[in-house]
């Protein structure tokens, strides 16, 4: 296995430390030492080459990788791989009931000049490219094309309740209740990347001052309210990055929680999974960013109680740096871990993770080619 | 690494009794702080901690949805503490 493929500093910080392999009181568990070998029973890792990772779907076929130890950001182009993701149509749930008229209307107002102009230009005032969020030229898949539109013009409003949250890919999206060591709960926010992989916030599942690693993390995935359609399944096999653990790095907030079985619901169906890729500045700041994840401010008229349901809201990114997304898409505590997401078509790619609020702009982990090689280790723990 | 401080509070009712399974997180503040929320124990008792220095609005619902918020300034690496009186 190649090694010497992450950028400088970025050795360490990668190093992946799980929960059970953890020891608080010595602080150790956090060395991870060049020598070792990845697991890949575990997903214990190292140092991992980027090309010993499988190229993920969306992701051109760009090598990631120079040689003399570059990491190039890949550019994934969002063109649909397969159509494993597109055959669930994804709307919201009181839309989806009128939906055959919305698209009949809809693909004669898309037709129309002057109503095209206008939603242009009514969207463009709220930050949104409509090309972001159309189809290739050429593509004929209108449905496809209005569920993008959807989907960013709703988002683009305010934060809209996602209820039922059973659809795509709103049932990859977690509700998070946390049980620090030290007895405090928290909430928060995850996503699926495989059947039994999480995707959160490095501060969810190692939070340095209520103990360290939680006792347990339960995950509702697609939950609204007292509703979880996946049932809730307790996860006590939690990992983190080192250098967030050993230094409370904001680059390097991100950590997993294995499951120890798939949550499924009443059909025996297994939650949403997203994709993810690295992205390179110029693709990020290309199209809408989406974000749903359970605030928890909301809803203002409980029940459900504040934190239990999920939202949804979409703007472009307000900066990109090498190692943040910095957005104004409203989030509030208890989104942190929410996924980042892009949309075109049907393909939902992941270009970061939510964690942090601030009046300059509420801001996510970035998926640079290091932090995606580790996310492929733990999803490969979780498949 | 930036200088962090901690909010240590308590969530009460009009008659000075703990709320517990109170929701607590920042509704605004000066610093980039970790988008978490947190619940008040049987206690009322909550911690928000790795908040950089500078000014903080802490809100709290109770499960009701009744809401109080308070302003607190947190001076790492003090601790500040807050009481959040909720009128249902």
């Amino acid at each position: 296995m190649a090694r010497k493929i992450l950028q400088d500093g970025e050795s360490d910080a990668l190093d992946s430390v799980w929960s059970d392999e953890h020891d608080e009181a010595s602080g150790g568990g956090i060395d991870g030492g060049e020598g070792a070998g990845a697991d890949s029973a575990t997903g214990a890792s190292d140092l991992v080459g980027v090309e010993s990772v499988p190229e993920y779907v969306a992701l051109s076929s760009r090598a990631t990788v120079e040689s003399g130890g570059t990491t190039l950001f890949d550019e994934y182009e969002g063109e649909p791989v397969d159509a494993d993701f597109a055959d669930e149509p994804e709307f919201f749930s009181k839309i989806a009931r009128a939906l055959p008229r919305i698209i009949r209307t809809a693909k004669k107002l898309a037709g129309n000049p002057v109503i095209r102009s206008a939603v242009k230009g009514l969207l463009a005032a709220k930050g949104i490219n409509l090309e972001s969020v159309e189809g290739e030229e050429g593509d004929t898949d209108s449905d496809e094309r209005l569920g993008s539109l959807l989907e960013v013009v709703i988002g683009a409003d305010d934060r809209v309740r996602i209820d039922p949250a059973t659809g795509t890919p709103w049932s990859g999206v977690c509700s998070l209740n946390i049980l620090a060591r030290n007895g405090q709960r928290f909430i928060g926010t995850g996503w699926m990347i495989a059947p039994r992989c999480v995707i959160t916030a490095g501060h969810c599942v190692h939070i340095r001052t209520a103990g360290g690693f939680p006792t347990h993390v339960d995950v509702m995935p697609g939950r609204s309210g007292a509703s979880m359609p996946f049932g809730s399944v307790r996860g006590t096999r939690l990992a983190a990055l080192g250098r967030w653990i050993s230094h409370g790095d904001r680059n390097f907030d991100c950590g997993c929680i294995i499951l120890p079985r798939v949550p499924r619901n009443a059909a025996g169906a297994a939650p949403f999974q997203f994709r993810y890729a690295a992205a390179s500045e110029a693709v990020i700041r290309s199209r809408a960013l989406n974000i749903a994840g359970y605030p928890g401010d909301l809803p203002r008229t409980p029940p459900p109680p504040r934190g239990s349901a999920m939202y949804f809201h979409a703007r472009l990114a307000k900066a990109v740096s090498a190692t943040a997304i910095t957005y104004d898409i409203d989030t509030a505590g208890g989104q942190s871990g929410s996924p980042v997401w892009h949309l075109q078509i049907s393909v939902r790619t992941a270009l970061g993770i939510h964690t942090n609020g601030s009046p300059l702009g509420n801001s996510a982990t970035r998926i640079t080619p290091a932090i995606k090689a580790q996310l492929d280790l733990w999803k490969a723990a979780g498949a | 690494m930036s200088t962090t401080g901690r909010v240590h509070g308590v969530v009460l009712d009009s008659r000075r009794k703990p709320i517990c399974d109170a929701t607590v997180l920042i509704e605004e503040g000066e610093g980039d702080h970790p988008d978490i929320a947190t619940l008040s124990n049987e206690r009322g008792e909550f911690t928000l901690a790795e908040l950089p220095t500078g000014a903080y609005r802490i809100v709290a619902f109770s499960p009701t949805g009744a809401k109080a918020s308070a302003d607190v300034l947190v001076a790492a690496p003090d601790k500040s503490e807050v009481t959040l009186m909720i009128v249902e």
